[in-house]
């Protein structure tokens, strides 16, 4: 049963919906012709640098001595600290330390791979081999009474990584926080890093095993030989960044309220260039996220892990 | 003459069939002018959406009140929830005998993987909403009813018109049957308001084929072949059900079936909504000389509730992810996820996909599947299925009215189409 309108009146309605049509058309065109853009402004380089004779002695050394002399682990860790497929190290803190020794007014920078551990990085900065450690460092209270600590970088938060079919078949929901807190749940974790003690506070019914590396415990995930594990979330988007497959199989999840800050540790007689690393830290102003890193630093054909 | 014949022609499958194919072109060769074109789509079928809630709440609040007013109109609540459950039980079972037939989840190739999972990285993790089924029934209840109506909450819209319904017929006071007229009035405006869209709809379909066609991306069809493949045999198999249940019931010539139905089936196909749908569907079953106070009450619950497409959809999803992740698909697995589907389809009522497909983790949850990954890929391949989708799942509605209606008031078909003796306006004036 159709309404009858009068012809009139049809060709009065007709005109109006042509319009709204019209203004319809009108509206999108302009609304999809908006666009934004953004950009990130590199810090400026002053030319001309302060008289050698008026610099604290802690910054006055490494002018003198001409390179920066930068504290790294022996491994590692993309996207921080990596060689390329050009064979060259590179990556977020290879190029910071490189522009830390230009602004400090120093051409080369020297990366020391010594260290085998993010600790043996604190000895050794602590026993003044290096000017600083800028190696994925997070900050942590002994830490921080052997080392003098820059404000933070780059905050890290710290994230879950669960097999999602491990999950499922604990009958209790997708929320890897929540499942982890029954009884019996096996969590791997690194051996000697902070996630044993996180994991044991978060999880105390959980089953914590221990594992040597990172590979050794993402595979153990992968098999579901453990539901799931705690690390930051560097190392965890880093998997996932690298073979993009396995988040049908595997889901992160950032845990709330822990994170990670990472700073650059200096030498504990070094409070001069800690403050003025701060200045630089303040006046660079960046706010990063890991897959922003991921964006700007390619991963090695040959992969990280 | 020649305008008339132009407007006729904007409105056949035919208008609608090039509208398809110049918005597929669009989409593949101009991909760049695609969202421009989606935009308008996206106005037109948002156009239709703002004008389901005024017809549903007037369809079936009306409908309500004369049933209750006038008994003899008989009530048909049993047989409608019993009908509804039943199709939505075999459309469940359809789109689980699909997946097993096909196989679509398992062993996909590592390069099908990669698709997926940089697909997976791109979207994001869904919304961790994990409810349970008691739940859902709680939620019914609005809090705010102004706020159900803004947010489109569904299901509590539709617990809002029963209820104002009832009211309507069970108290009843001078100012009652003006109430009705003007519910009446309501209704009929916005039903003339989409019939006369139905003008611009090729435009529109332009707009939404472009849009989706630029948006899929031809990667996704390589890597998802097999399950879209599954997913269009399903709902074809379960459209060609429907007309032959219409048929049976109705018994009149594939012809004059096709002629009554083809409005809202193809509709459906070009606007991928078969609540805005709902208007269409009515004038097509009066069509068919079913008795117009009963499509009111029932065509509204059947497109709300007996969301066909869906529960294929979902039942689908749940066995691509079994098959995913290399779960044993048993007995009680799958009788879990046919009738699983089909109460979260019920339940999550004129709620988008979204919500649907978070919803039944609920079913997920017990038989201890992951969902939460399958998601976004059933999402992603939904505009390629969903066309055909919602054009099936019209059709089954159309049925499952019919078959709920019957055959007998059918039979006592009254002379003209159009004739007063079962229009409500007619009985209380």
């Amino acid at each position: 049963m159709a309404v009858t309108v009068p012809a009139r009146r049809a060709r009065v309605f007709g005109l109006a919906a042509a319009l709204m049509v019209a203004i319809t058309v009108l509206a999108a065109a302009l609304a999809h012709a908006q666009g934004t853009s953004t950009g990130r402004v590199p810090l400026p380089l002053e030319t001309v640098l302060p008289d050698l004779e008026r610099l604290p002695p802690d910054i006055r050394a490494i002018r003198e001595r001409g390179y920066l002399i930068v504290a790294m682990t022996a491994q590692d860790r993309y996207p921080f600290y990596y060689t390329n497929d050009d064979g060259q190290l590179t990556g977020f803190e290879v190029d910071m330390a490189r522009d830390i020794a230009r602004h400090l007014g120093v051409d080369e920078v020297v990366f020391d791979r010594t260290p085998p551990t993010f600790n043996a990085v604190i000895e050794y900065v602590n026993e003044g081999k290096a000017d600083i450690g800028l190696s994925k460092l997070s900050i942590s209270l002994p830490r921080a009474q052997q080392v003098l600590f820059t404000r933070p970088y780059l905050i890290l938060p710290q994230t879950i990584l669960a097999n999602r079919v491990a999950l499922a078949a604990a009958r209790a929901g997708s929320n890897a926080l929540q499942v982890l807190q029954l009884p019996g749940m096996r969590i791997g974790v690194i051996e000697g890093t902070v996630y044993v003690e996180y994991g044991r506070n978060l999880f105390p019914n959980a089953e914590l095993v221990l594992y040597d590396s990172p590979e050794e415990l993402f595979n153990a995930v992968i098999n579901a030989e453990v539901v799931a594990t705690a690390y930051d979330q560097a190392m965890t988007s880093g998997l996932l960044h690298q073979r993009p497959e396995l988040v049908i199989y595997l889901q992160e999840q950032i845990i709330p309220g822990i994170v990670d800050p990472l700073a650059i540790a200096v030498p504990w007689q070094s409070v001069w260039l800690r403050d003025w690393l701060n200045t630089y830290l303040d006046l660079r102003n960046e706010q990063w996220t890991v897959q922003q890193l991921f964006q700007l630093y390619p991963l090695p054909s040959a992969g990280v892990y | 003459m020649s305008r008339i014949r132009v407007f006729e022609w904007l409105t056949s499958v035919w208008a609608i069939i090039a509208a398809f194919v110049l918005g597929g072109l669009m989409g593949l060769y101009a991909p760049g002018a695609a969202p421009f074109f989606a935009r308008i789509g996206d106005v037109y079928v948002t156009f239709l959406i703002m004008c389901v809630p005024p017809i549903l709440v007037t369809a079936l609040s009306t409908s309500i009140a004369r049933l209750l007013i006038d008994p003899q109109a008989g009530i048909h609540l049993g047989r409608t929830a019993l009908g509804l459950l039943a199709s939505m039980v075999v459309a469940a079972g359809l789109g689980v005998a699909g997946m097993m037939i096909f196989g679509s989840g398992s062993n996909l190739s590592a390069e099908a993987q990669l698709i997926l999972g940089n697909m997976l990285q791109a979207v994001g993790p869904v919304a961790n909403t994990s409810s349970s089924w008691g739940e859902v029934l709680m939620d019914l209840v609005p809090a705010n009813m102004v706020a159900a109506l803004a947010e489109g909450n569904y299901p509590q819209i539709l617990f809002m018109s029963v209820l104002f319904g009832l009211l309507l017929g069970l108290v009843r006071l001078p100012a009652s049957d003006r109430m009705l007229e003007l519910l009446e009035l309501v209704y009929q405006l916005f039903q003339q308001a989409i019939r006369w869209s139905t003008y611009i709809l090729p435009i529109a379909v332009v707009g939404i084929i472009a849009g989706q066609v630029a948006q899929v991306g031809a990667e996704l069809v390589v890597a998802l072949g097999r399950l879209v493949i599954a997913q269009l045999a399903v709902l074809v198999g379960a459209g060609v059900l429907g007309l032959i249940v219409m048929k049976g019931m109705m018994k009149i010539s594939w012809h004059e079936l096709w002629q009554a139905m083809r409005r809202p089936v193809m509709f459906g196909f070009a606007t991928q909504s078969s609540m805005a749908a709902i208007p269409l569907l009515m004038e097509a079953l009066e069509q068919l000389r079913l008795p117009r106070s009963k499509i009111q009450l029932i065509v509204p619950l059947c497109v709300l509730i007996g969301r066909h497409a869906f529960v294929m959809y979902g039942a689908m999803s749940l066995i691509f992810a079994m098959q995913l992740y290399q779960l044993p698909v048993n007995a009680a697995a799958a009788a879990n996820i046919v009738f699983g589907s089909a109460f979260i389809a019920a339940a999550t009522a004129g709620m988008p996909a979204v919500p649907f497909l978070t919803a039944l983790t609920i079913v997920a949850r017990p038989i201890g599947v992951p969902l939460e990954a399958v998601i976004p890929i059933l999402l992603a391949v939904l505009p390629m299925v969903d066309p055909l989708g919602t054009a099936a799942a019209v059709q089954a509605q159309g049925a499952i009215c019919s078959l709920i209606i019957g055959t007998r008031e059918s039979a006592a078909r009254v002379p003209g189409r159009d004739a007063p003796a079962s229009a409500p306006t007619a009985s209380t004036s």
